[in-house]
């Protein structure tokens, strides 16, 4: 696994509801580079994320590392991009933990036994390797989502898209998750409404809204920016609105 | 004797059997529930759960009953309640007996269809998320309604639950999603069984045999 | 994914979407023919309005027929399985009348017949399943055969109402959404 870059050119999308999720967005990331994605809710950005390995379909291109995404390179692409749903419970389908992230491994063709030494690395990695064979409604939200980023590690991707990582984590569960993610060596797209995870995660964040990039740039400078959060319906950490006189 | 196929294929055996058996002699049927109270035992299924989940046979068994006031021989009723409960409580045990999972193993293994045993791996897992999401609706019904529920709320709860179903509609599309980006190909790899033990096969088909030999006396 | 799960274009390019949408929603359905009547059952609202059948219906017009008629016959097996309800015997009855009224309301739908005649003709090739089987079952049971299959239809028929009128009007928000467009 190599973190690979990410190149997006003109992203136009409409749902069939005949909302426009995402209109011309152009961003290009750097290999190993970790990019937070923020915006208010119906900005775009699980959208754009859903893009990044083809499960929609918009106008535009996107290449991840060499390889363009198209119909023939779905599998090639899919391969290299993980995407880590907002509600593990969409991601952890299988009646238990270790089923559930050998999943991947077997569909690339791996034997049962390679595959559940890649799933017993990958649970290693997110510390949940003791309940490899606990059913995940038996797990809490935090472990949940831990074991659902390692579905994605066992694929050892090259690139991995995470939507709201920290909803519904508790502190502890949170911090927990965001030591995981600092210390990932992939490309990292990290869309999130907790601008403190942006912080504490990603080094440059992208601000999206009605399904355009609004701004790019360091992640200290966007989030220092009041008046730019603030006309585009998010709040700076610590921000507090003035009093009502 | 732990091996699923083996249990799954012994009570295939002993329901056919038991069908297949007429009620006399009553013996019979009193080996029938012998061998199945041993097999209870044996897996360690237990008693209580057991008699629960044939406690909805009472319905059926007293249709069977009700058949004397039709012109059945009391025999004929009897031997039929018998044989039902018989029937029901085989399929019960064998459940009972085995993780979910390690039990559709078995079946996938004895040859049902591959699209079946992923329907019902991926409904035992989401068993848990539905029910969830049905205790919310229960608890947000209670918490607003006053009283009982009677048949005059069958409208508004059958409004929920064709909520729940859209709900899980849009739920599916993102299991969907979930599944292709990790390279689904079509069925969910399924954890192999290892061989079947001799042991557990010779004792299957000594157990085979004997059940049919019952039926044949 | 928070993003609106809207039918995509993307079915077109992907089959292999397509088929794991057609499983992870017969899961679902299955799941929910299992714990409605739970649900029925716990809220005191009986048995008379077919609650298994509710979302099994609902789920066929959202099905490919193969899935919906796997989908209606597996979810009274399953529901033995993990709850013990229903008995062995009336999970065959029941396994037959949902597998017809589920893969005939996809059948329905994929021959273009508009959603409420869809229901309508599904509830219908339901009710006939459930009075021949039922009359066969009061034939093994010796109980009059007419009276067991007419009495079994009868009493479900405010699940029926239930069904006609709710089903249609709940499936038609959800098939009104727009086809995709590209801008």
């Amino acid at each position: 696994m190599q973190p690979v870059p990410l190149l997006i050119r003109d992203l136009s999308f409409r749902y069939p509801s005949g909302q426009l999720a995402l209109n011309g967005v152009s961003v290009t990331i750097a290999a190993g580079e970790s990019v937070a994605v923020i915006g208010p809710n119906g900005a775009g950005k699980s959208t754009l994320l859903l893009h990044l390995n083809g499960l929609l379909r918009g106008s535009g291109r996107i290449q991840v590392g060499d390889t363009e995404l198209r119909r023939e390179t779905l599998g090639a692409v899919r391969r290299q991009v993980g995407l880590v749903f907002q509600d593990p419970d969409d991601q952890l389908f299988l009646p238990t933990c270790l089923d559930d992230v050998a999943f991947g491994p077997l569909n690339e063709g791996a034997t049962w036994e390679a595959a559940v030494q890649r799933s017993m690395q990958a649970l290693a990695a997110v510390g949940m390797t003791e309940h490899a064979n606990t059913p995940p409604h038996q797990l809490s939200i935090g472990q949940r989502k831990r074991v659902a980023l390692a579905t994605v590690l066992s694929m050892m991707p090259s690139l991995i898209a995470f939507d709201e990582p920290s909803a519904g984590l508790d502190p502890w569960a949170r911090r927990q998750l965001i030591g995981i993610i600092r210390h990932l060596p992939q490309t990292r797209v990290v869309a999130t409404h907790d601008l403190a995870l942006a912080l504490e995660t990603c080094r440059r964040t992208i601000l999206m809204d009605a399904g355009t990039i609004v701004a790019d740039g360091p992640t200290a400078e966007i989030l220092t920016d009041t008046d730019l959060l603030l006309s585009h319906r998010m709040e700076p950490p610590g921000y507090r609105p003035p009093a009502a006189s | 004797m732990s091996d699923p196929r083996v249990r799954v294929l012994l009570s295939a055996v002993y329901i056919l059997c038991v069908a297949a058996s007429p009620f006399r002699p009553w013996v019979r049927m009193a080996a029938y529930t012998l061998v199945l109270a041993v097999a209870a035992a044996v897996w360690r299924v237990p008693a209580r759960t057991l008699i629960v989940r044939l406690v909805p046979m009472a319905g059926l068994v007293a249709a069977a009953l009700a058949g004397m006031a039709f012109g059945s021989t009391p025999e004929v009723a009897v031997g039929l309640a018998v044989r039902l409960i018989l029937m029901s409580a085989a399929g019960v045990v064998v459940s009972l007996s085995l993780p979910g999972t390690l039990l559709l193993s078995g079946l996938r293994s004895l040859g049902s269809p591959a699209t079946l045993v992923t329907l019902l791996l991926l409904t035992s897992r989401y068993l848990h998320v539905i029910g969830d999401e049905v205790l919310r609706v229960q608890r947000a019904w209670r918490s607003r309604a006053f009283g009982r529920i009677g048949l005059r709320h069958a409208l508004s709860l059958g409004r929920a639950v064709a909520a729940l179903t859209r709900r899980s509609a849009d739920r599916s599309e993102r299991i969907a999603w979930a599944m292709v980006s990790r390279g689904f190909s079509g069925q969910i790899p399924c954890r192999s069984l290892p061989p079947v033990r001799g042991f557990d096969g010779a004792l299957g088909i000594l157990v085979a045999a004997c059940l049919v030999s019952m039926a044949l006396w | 994914m928070n993003a609106q799960p809207d039918r995509v274009p993307s079915v077109q390019d992907d089959p292999m979407l397509a088929r794991a949408r057609d499983l992870a929603a017969g899961a679902l359905f299955c799941a929910l023919g299992i714990t409605v009547p739970i649900l029925f059952h716990v809220m005191g609202v009986g048995r008379v309005f077919l609650p298994m059948h509710l979302p099994l219906l609902l789920g066929g017009l959202f099905l490919s027929p193969g899935m919906a008629l796997l989908a209606g016959c597996a979810t009274p097996w399953a529901s033995m399985l993990f709850t013990g309800m229903p008995p062995l015997p009336m999970a065959i009855i029941m396994s037959a009348e949902l597998a017809v009224l589920s893969g005939s309301a996809s059948l329905g739908r994929r021959a273009g017949l508009p959603l409420w005649a869809a229901v309508w003709t599904a509830i219908a090739l339901r009710v006939l399943v459930t009075f021949v089987l039922t009359t066969a079952l009061a034939r093994v049971l010796n109980l009059p055969p007419a009276g067991v299959g007419l009495a079994s239809v009868a009493a479900g028929l405010p699940g029926i109402i239930l069904q006609a009128v709710l089903v249609p009007a709940s499936a038609y928000p959800f098939f009104m959404r727009r086809p995709a467009q590209r801008p």
